[in-house]
Parts: C-alpha cells; sequence; structure tokens
C-alpha cells in the first residue's frame, strides 16, 4: 500500500474527468466532469503529503485551497449553464452552435 | 500488475489495505458511472459515492481535515448545487438524448494517453522513501494557514465573494433587468 497505489487511483480519476469532459453532451455533466478531474489532483496532493519523510502540511493546503477554487468555479460554472440552458432551451452543447451559423 | 497488488493485500491482509481496495473501487467506479450513465440525475449520484469515497480514502491517508472538508464541501455543497441544477434544466427522463458526443474515440484516446503517460512514470519512479503515512497535525496546519499562508486566504474569501455575486448576477431572471 504505497504511494503509487494512491497515484494510480488519482491518475484514473483525473482520466475518467477528461474522458467525460470531452465525450459527454450535457453541459452539467461536463462541469462535474471538471470537479472529478480537480479531485482527481487533490488526492495526489494528500497522497504526496502524507507519504513524504518530514512531517509536513502544505498538500493538506493546497488541497483545501483547490476546494474553495472549485467550489467558486461550481457555483459561477453552474450560474452560467442556467442562464445558457434558460435561453436556449436544452442542455446539449452540440446544439450551442450560434457562432458558427 | 492489479492482481498482484491484491495478492500482496492478501498476504498482508491488513485493514488498510482492504479498505484501500474497497475505496479505490468506489472511487473509480463512481468514476466511471458519472461519464458512462444516461441519466444525468443518476450520474451525479454516483458523483456523490465517488467523493464519499474519496473523502474515506483521505481519512485514510492521515488528513481527517481534508476529508472533512470533502465531505463539507462536496458531498454538502457542491452536489446539492448540482442536483438543484439537475432539477431546475432537466425536463424529465422521458426522452434520453444520446449522453455522447462524436469525438468519444477522441476522449478516450486522451484519457488513454493520460493514464499511460502518468502510469509509466508511477512505475518507473522509485518511491523508496515514501512508506509510512504521517498524519496531519492539526495544530501545524491551522498555524500555516494564518501565517505563511494568510494571503491566499485572504484571496480566496475574495474570489469566493466575487463568485457569489456573479452567480447571481448571472442566474437571475433576465426581466428583472428592466426593474433596476
Amino acid at each position: 500500500m504505497g504511494l503509487g497505489s494512491y497515484l494510480i487511483v488519482s491518475t484514473l480519476l483525473f482520466a475518467i474527468g477528461a474522458f467525460g469532459f470531452l465525450a459527454r453532451r450535457n453541459a452539467i455533466l461536463m462541469l462535474i466532469s471538471i470537479e472529478l478531474m480537480l479531485n482527481g489532483v487533490n488526492l495526489s496532493l494528500v497522497a504526496f503529503n502524507a507519504y513524504q519523510p518530514s512531517a509536513s502540511v502544505n498538500g493538506a493546503i493546497f488541497a483545501l485551497m483547490i476546494m474553495a477554487v472549485a467550489a467558486a468555479e461550481a457555483t459561477v460554472g453552474l450560474a452560467l449553464v442556467i442562464a445558457i440552458i434558460r435561453t436556449r432551451q436544452t442542455a446539449e452543447v452540440d446544439e450551442y452552435h450560434d457562432l458558427k451559423e | 500488475m492489479r492482481s498482484k497488488e491484491l495478492q500482496r493485500e492478501h498476504s498482508a491482509l491488513d485493514i488498510t489495505g482492504i479498505l484501500f481496495v474497497v475505496l479505490a473501487i468506489g472511487v473509480v467506479g463512481g468514476g466511471l458511472a458519472v461519464v458512462t450513465l444516461r441519466n444525468v440525475i443518476h450520474a451525479a449520484i454516483a458523483m456523490m459515492v465517488c467523493f464519499g469515497a474519496l473523502a474515506g480514502m483521505y481519512a485514510l491517508l492521515g488528513a481527517p481535515i481534508v476529508a472533512a472538508a470533502q465531505v463539507l464541501i462536496y458531498l454538502g455543497a457542491i452536489s446539492v448545487l448540482i442536483i438543484f441544477a439537475i432539477m431546475l434544466t432537466q425536463a424529465g427522463d422521458a426522452n434520453l438524448p444520446a449522453p455522447f458526443q462524436r469525438q468519444v474515440p477522441f476522449a478516450a484516446l486522451v484519457a488513454i494517453i493520460v493514464v499511460g503517460l502518468i502510469g509509466w512514470a508511477v512505475f518507473q519512479t522509485d518511491w523508496n522513501g515514501a512508506t509510512t503515512v504521517a498524519a496531519v497535525n492539526l495544530q501545524a496546519l491551522a498555524t500555516a494557514l494564518f501565517t505563511d499562508y494568510a494571503l491566499p486566504f485572504e484571496i480566496i474569501s475574495l474570489l469566493l465573494l466575487a463568485a457569489i455575486i456573479g452567480a447571481i448576477f448571472l442566474a437571475r431572471r433576465p426581466e428583472e433587468d428592466e426593474r433596476t
């Protein structure tokens, strides 16, 4: 149960989030995928912090700051998505093609 | 690779290893369910499972303060926010559209490249110094947060204030603009 196993889980979570962001059509699910990616990074930071030879708190503080920024990002992102859905009447991102026409 | 790890688990048979495997299945399985489930509300529930297992993993890593923050912020605040957003916007599950865009192969390729590169780096690196988990000292964390990290802490409070005002402005109904 070394550091490597935690890093592999963190990598898998980040990759799943990246896949979801690129592949899903629903705007809210794209935001959820961004949260998954942020959580993957958080797990790697906390794991690195826990396995440091000398006792440290920097990784935990980075993780807490990322959580605060993620909360701000989710708030503004969901407000944007709700505003777009209200005007477009759909959550599918490939329907948002006004600028292309 | 996975089976070798599992074998090591069975030989050691310690509670930490079993908990790690269970939580890892929760995290990765929940994440996979988030990106594959057709119904958005089911995906949001899977996201909550994933975040809850992740909180357990933080506790396993000796960082209970991060685990508590994970439960409070992600399970408590962000999940509720997302479920509210889904309920405000989705028009029932009568006719669910196709969940994926056309660039699924490209997205899967990106994910596989990310896993391959970082996994290769993880397995190539010798983590000989990293064997024991050191618990986070809560007092040291609080002291560091209000001395060394005081400026980022204050900037984040400003960022949260800006985000709240921005969200209120963005999500306001358009007809209310005419009254102001």
